[in-house]
C-alpha cells in the first residue's frame, strides 16, 4: 500500500477529480496540499494506491502505482480534468515527505 | 447513609435535568457523596463528563439496562487550575487566545479526565465550535471543502484541541454520511473529546446515524465553551 498526492492547476479541477477518482472506486480524500509543493491550487487528491485499483491501461511506465496512474490518469483525461503533478508521499520518522514522481501530460 | 450523602433519582427526567441537578446537588458544599440513577446512556455520559471536569469521582456505575446508578464523590484534595494560579477564568482565556502547538506538561491524576471530555476548566483549555458543515458563506461546495481541509489540518496538529463541539449543522460532520469521519477519528484517537449537540441531531432526525463522537447538551457545551480558549470557525 502506498500513498500518492495529484495536484491540480485550480480548486474546480481539484473537485473534479475527486468526483472521477470517487467513480472509479478509489479511496481518495480532497486535503490541503503543504505549502513545500507550492501548487497553485490549495487542495491536492490524497489516493491510496493498492491491488484493488487493476484493470486500466497503462499510460506509461511509470515508477509510482502504474495501474493506479493509468486507470486515474486515463479517466481525468476523457474527462477534460486538468492535473498538474504527482507525488510519492514518503512517510518516515520524520513525518512526511513529498517526492515529484510524475508531471501532467 | 451519610448525611453528606444525596440520592436523586433522575429516571424519566429529559435530558439535560439529570446532569443539571447533579450539578445543582454538587453546588452545596456539605454534600460529600451523591448517588444518581437515570435510566438512558446520554444521561449517564453526561453525569460521567461533568464528573470529570466538577472535581468529582466516580467510584461506582452500575448498570441495569436502561437504569444506571452513579455514586459519585466529592475530591478534596483536588484543587482547580484557576484557584491554584490565582487567576480568574476570564483571564486566563484572555491569555489562551489562539490554538497552542506547544506540547502541554503533562496533567497530574487530579486534572486528568476520567472520562472522554475534557474540562472546561483546565489550564489551557482549547476548545473549536463548529456550527456548520461548511467554512464560511458564498458557496456550499467550496465550504464543505473548506471545511473537510480544516479538519484534516485540525488533526495534523501536534497538538489538536482538547474539544470538538459541534452544533447545528455542524452535527453532520459526526454523521455517518459525513467525508470527514475519518478525521474526526484520528483527532478523537490524540485525545480530542468530539461533543454533539442532541438537540440538533434530534431535529435533523439524525441521532441514529451518529458515527462519532458522543451526544451532548447545552449546558455542558457551554459550560465547557465558558471555560475555554475558543476557535469558531
Amino acid at each position: 500500500m502506498s500513498e500518492v498526492l495529484l495536484t491540480f492547476q485550480s480548486t474546480h479541477q481539484a473537485i473534479r477529480g475527486e468526483r472521477v477518482a470517487l467513480a472509479l472506486g478509489l479511496t481518495c480524500d480532497l486535503i490541503p496540499v503543504p505549502r513545500s509543493i507550492n501548487s497553485e491550487c490549495g487542495f491536492g487528491l490524497w489516493l491510496e494506491s493498492s491491488a484493488g485499483t487493476t484493470g486500466f491501461r497503462v499510460a506509461r511506465a511509470a515508477p509510482w502505482p502504474a495501474r493506479l496512474a493509468a486507470g486515474l490518469l486515463g479517466a481525468l483525461r476523457q474527462g477534460g480534468t486538468v492535473w498538474e503533478a504527482a507525488y510519492d508521499i514518503v512517510i518516515s520518522g520524520e513525518g512526511k515527505h513529498y517526492e515529484r514522481i510524475h508531471d501532467s501530460d | 447513609m451519610s448525611e453528606s450523602m444525596i440520592v436523586i433519582e433522575a429516571s424519566g427526567r429529559p435530558c439535560p435535568e439529570p446532569v443539571v441537578m447533579v450539578k445543582q446537588a454538587s453546588g452545596d458544599p456539605a454534600v460529600q457523596s451523591i448517588v444518581v440513577t437515570v435510566d438512558n446512556q446520554a444521561a449517564r455520559d453526561n453525569i460521567l463528563r461533568f464528573a470529570s471536569y466538577a472535581g468529582w469521582s466516580v467510584k461506582s456505575v452500575q448498570a441495569d439496562e436502561p437504569r444506571y446508578t452513579m455514586t459519585l464523590a466529592r475530591d478534596d484534595v483536588r484543587t482547580r487550575p484557576d484557584e491554584a494560579k490565582g487567576q480568574k477564568p476570564d483571564a486566563r482565556l484572555e491569555q489562551d487566545a489562539a490554538l497552542s502547538t506547544k506540547t502541554p506538561a503533562p496533567a497530574t491524576p487530579a486534572q486528568a479526565p476520567t472520562t472522554k471530555a475534557n474540562s472546561g476548566q483546565a489550564a489551557g483549555c482549547t476548545s473549536v465550535f463548529l456550527a456548520s458543515d461548511a467554512l464560511g458563506s458564498g458557496n456550499d461546495e467550496l465550504g464543505q471543502l473548506l471545511m473537510r481541509g480544516f479538519l484534516f489540518s485540525l488533526k495534523e496538529l501536534e497538538t489538536p484541541p482538547q474539544n470538538l463541539i459541534l452544533m447545528n449543522g455542524g452535527v453532520r460532520l459526526a454523521c455517518v454520511e459525513s467525508r470527514c469521519i475519518d478525521h474526526l477519528r484520528q483527532l478523537e484517537a490524540k485525545g480530542t473529546s468530539i461533543l454533539v449537540c442532541g438537540t440538533c441531531l434530534d431535529f435533523f432526525g439524525l441521532k441514529a446515524t451518529l458515527a462519532i463522537g458522543s451526544i451532548s447538551n447545552m449546558r455542558e457545551l457551554t459550560y465547557i465553551l465558558a471555560g475555554s480558549a475558543v476557535l469558531r470557525m
